[in-house]
């Protein structure tokens, strides 16, 4: 039970490959923070610098107040569910669960009263003899689960944990870790890929693209007010879609959008009208009036990624209407 | 170069290039003739053995029944006729230092032990140390090329690293060299019967030259099966609290014991074989006769081909128990896959 902050923290393996950059977030206690982003953004760099397991090239990463960046990952006093579960093949799921709990040297008898009560929670008294190597993949996961609670540590880290298992049995996961989490009351930081976990588990999720931190809030916050096109095209099922429009000086950016063609030509005099990508929420609803083309019936849910010229324009909220129309790309993919 | 004598060896060069694979041609296509001729359901029965044929008619030809005739042989002397145990009563006669005993006790104490010993742990410490570093690849391949010096060759070497001269001549031997720098009378490794008869020292130099050869074979075997432990099984252990030692003891080495397993049986069977470094460097004199050396003294020295094939027998019977425990653990490991 600790806070977590990371302090302008950056990984750089050498001169001119820096995987996480300037990469600054306070955790609360007991807050479930999920740090989501596409594969290779530096999110798993992130929490293995927090585990120990990754020096830290710059800046500070406190665990409570402590500063933790000479720590030795065994002595931070966090647990980790690895996205393999890396459980010890060798041991039996007991033995697995109470590794921990031997190497911190706990009499016998506390040792096997927390090994217990985790297995009851997680629904393995009946495997405990076991080989992991006999268990199904549902069920190894609970181990790797069984195996960080039964510590009760500042933090759990939490990578990609989800992520082996089938789809079905990921949904009734997703909502056995949140319930653990109320439970536990202890701070859970979470990796992952996918949106949907991090809109569904997150009390607040830091969204990361190539080492840079885009966005730090809850998902209701993100959802509706992204701040900038990466946030606005990652986050969200169906995606946001960007429609290329052209703003005007005499107007607001969000008003009577000329998209197209024209655009060129307008260019060329006078006033330089804007040009970009406007995200539109599609999610399930209409677009606005305006933005219904005879030919798009039916494809509201399409992403129409525009080629844009100024990535600049801001993104609508959800529910703004906007009067913008979709571009006529977009209106001939009917595949998206 | 006179050449004449290839000359006049080209049929016999034509036949052996052209003969040999013709034959093995018509072998399989004939074989697989008849395979193809016999009823569908017997066809998956038979078609293995006409491809193992050849190398079981190998394997019996040159390895079977020349064991066989050693066995009856070590029941019979030298002109045939059967004496029952004799020979064994001679070899085994004189406990503790007479008849074969001296190698019996090199063999399966002293190198059975040691030697095994010393390459495992040298060999393991060797692989996860080098495990952690940058030069990996560098250390590993020095310390595998001793694997590729002849035996004979690793002996003369050490030979001269053991080299022994009387106190206060120059000492050329490397080791006596570093001996007499410290003030120390220099040491005869080779021929000091230390302590009392033991034949302890002498038997571990031999053993560590063997062993400076041996390392680097299970080393890159250990690490190979230390790369085959997933990296995340560390850190797991790590971040669950545990320091390199604990990791080592705990997770490390008992995934590990499968492959240290094989590799120890397998150098088990290697010091029972142990011939050429003793052969090399004492002739087995000064108490470290080894019994396939002794084995080679009878037969070749003496002509004493019974006598030989009884040392082969005690050989053979005390391999049997390894190579049998090696195939079961090869076996348990593969089926662990």
């Amino acid at each position: 039970m600790a806070p977590v902050t990371y302090d302008h923290v950056v990984k750089r393996y050498t001169a001119d490959v820096t995987v996480v950059k300037d990469f600054n977030v306070e955790i609360k206690d007991k807050e479930f923070m999920v740090l989501v982003g596409p594969s290779g953004c530096g999110k798993s760099t992130a929490l293995r610098m927090l585990a120990g397991l990754e020096a830290i090239t710059e800046g500070k990463i406190l665990i409570g107040d402590r500063v933790v960046n000479n720590v030795a990952a065994k002595d931070r006093d966090i647990a980790m569910v690895f996205q393999s579960y890396a459980l010890y093949p060798h041991m039996s799921v007991y033995d697995n669960m109470a590794f921990p709990l031997q190497m911190q040297h706990m009499p016998k008898a506390e040792m096997d009263k927390r090994v217990k009560n985790a297995s009851r929670i997680l629904g393995l008294d009946n495997f405990l003899k076991r080989k992991p190597r006999a268990l199904s993949g549902g069920q190894r996961q609970r181990v790797a689960l069984g195996r960080a609670i039964v510590r009760s540590p500042k933090v759990f880290l939490l990578d990609e944990p989800l992520s082996n298992l089938d789809a079905k049995l990921r949904g009734q996961t997703r909502i056995e870790l949140q319930k653990l989490h109320r439970d536990l009351e202890t701070t859970f930081i979470y990796v992952t890929h996918d949106q949907v976990e991090a809109m569904t588990m997150g009390d607040r999720i830091a969204i990361m693209n190539a080492g840079i931190l885009q966005q730090v809030g809850s998902p209701g916050d993100i959802y509706d007010h992204p701040a900038n096109l990466f946030v606005a095209g990652f986050i969200g099922s169906p995606t946001m879609n960007f429609v290329p429009v052209t703003t005007s000086d005499s107007t607001s950016h969000r008003s009577h959008h000329r998209p197209g063609r024209h655009d060129r030509d307008e260019g060329g005099r006078g006033r330089a009208p804007r040009v970009g990508p406007v995200p539109l929420w599609a999610g399930g609803r209409r677009l606005g009036d305006g933005a219904r083309g005879p030919e798009d019936e039916g494809r509201t849910r399409r992403q129409c990624e525009a080629r844009s010229r100024h990535p600049h324009a801001a993104p609508f909220r959800r529910r703004d209407r906007a009067s913008a129309a979709l571009t006529s790309s977009c209106g001939r993919n009917p595949r998206g | 170069m006179d050449f004449s004598v290839l000359l006049s060896d080209i049929p016999t060069l034509i036949v052996v290039i052209v003969g040999v694979p013709v034959v093995l041609a018509a072998y399989i296509v004939g074989g697989e003739y008849l395979v193809r001729r016999l009823p569908d359901k017997n066809r998956p029965r038979v078609r293995p053995w006409i491809w193992v044929g050849p190398a079981v008619f190998l394997v019996a030809a040159i390895l079977f029944i020349p064991a066989i005739f050693t066995v009856i042989q070590s029941f019979e002397d030298n002109h045939g006729t059967f004496v029952g145990l004799q020979n064994y009563g001679n070899q085994l006669a004189d406990f503790p230092s007479g008849g074969a005993w001296v190698a019996i006790r090199n063999n399966i104490i002293i190198w059975l032990i040691f030697y095994t010993l010393f390459v495992l742990a040298f060999g393991l410490a060797l692989a996860v140390l080098f495990d952690r570093v940058q030069y990996e690849t560098v250390v590993k391949s020095l310390i595998f090329m001793p694997m590729a010096i002849s035996s004979v060759a690793l002996g003369v070497i050490w030979k001269f690293m053991f080299w022994y001269q009387p106190p206060g001549s120059a000492q050329t031997g490397t080791l006596n060299a570093l001996v007499t720098f410290f003030h120390h009378d220099p040491v005869a490794w080779l021929q000091d019967q230390w302590p009392n008869g033991l034949a302890v020292l002498n038997n571990l130099a031999l053993i560590a030259a063997a062993t400076w050869g041996i390392t680097g074979f299970a080393m890159v075997i250990l690490s190979a099966a230390l790369k085959g432990i997933p990296g995340e099984l560390l850190e797991a252990a790590r971040v669950d609290g545990a320091g390199e030692l604990t990791v080592f003891r705990r997770v490390i080495f008992p995934l590990m014991m499968p492959t240290i397993v094989v590799v120890g049986t397998t150098l088990v069977i290697f010091a029972l074989k142990a011939f050429d470094v003793v052969y090399v460097m004492t002739n087995g004199n000064y108490n470290t006769d080894v019994l396939a050396f002794r084995m080679y003294n009878l037969l070749y020295l003496s002509h004493n081909a019974a006598g030989a094939s009884a040392v082969a027998i005690i050989l053979l019977i005390a391999v049997i128990p390894v190579l049998v425990f090696n195939l079961r653990q090869f076996r348990a490991v593969e089926a662990r896959r």
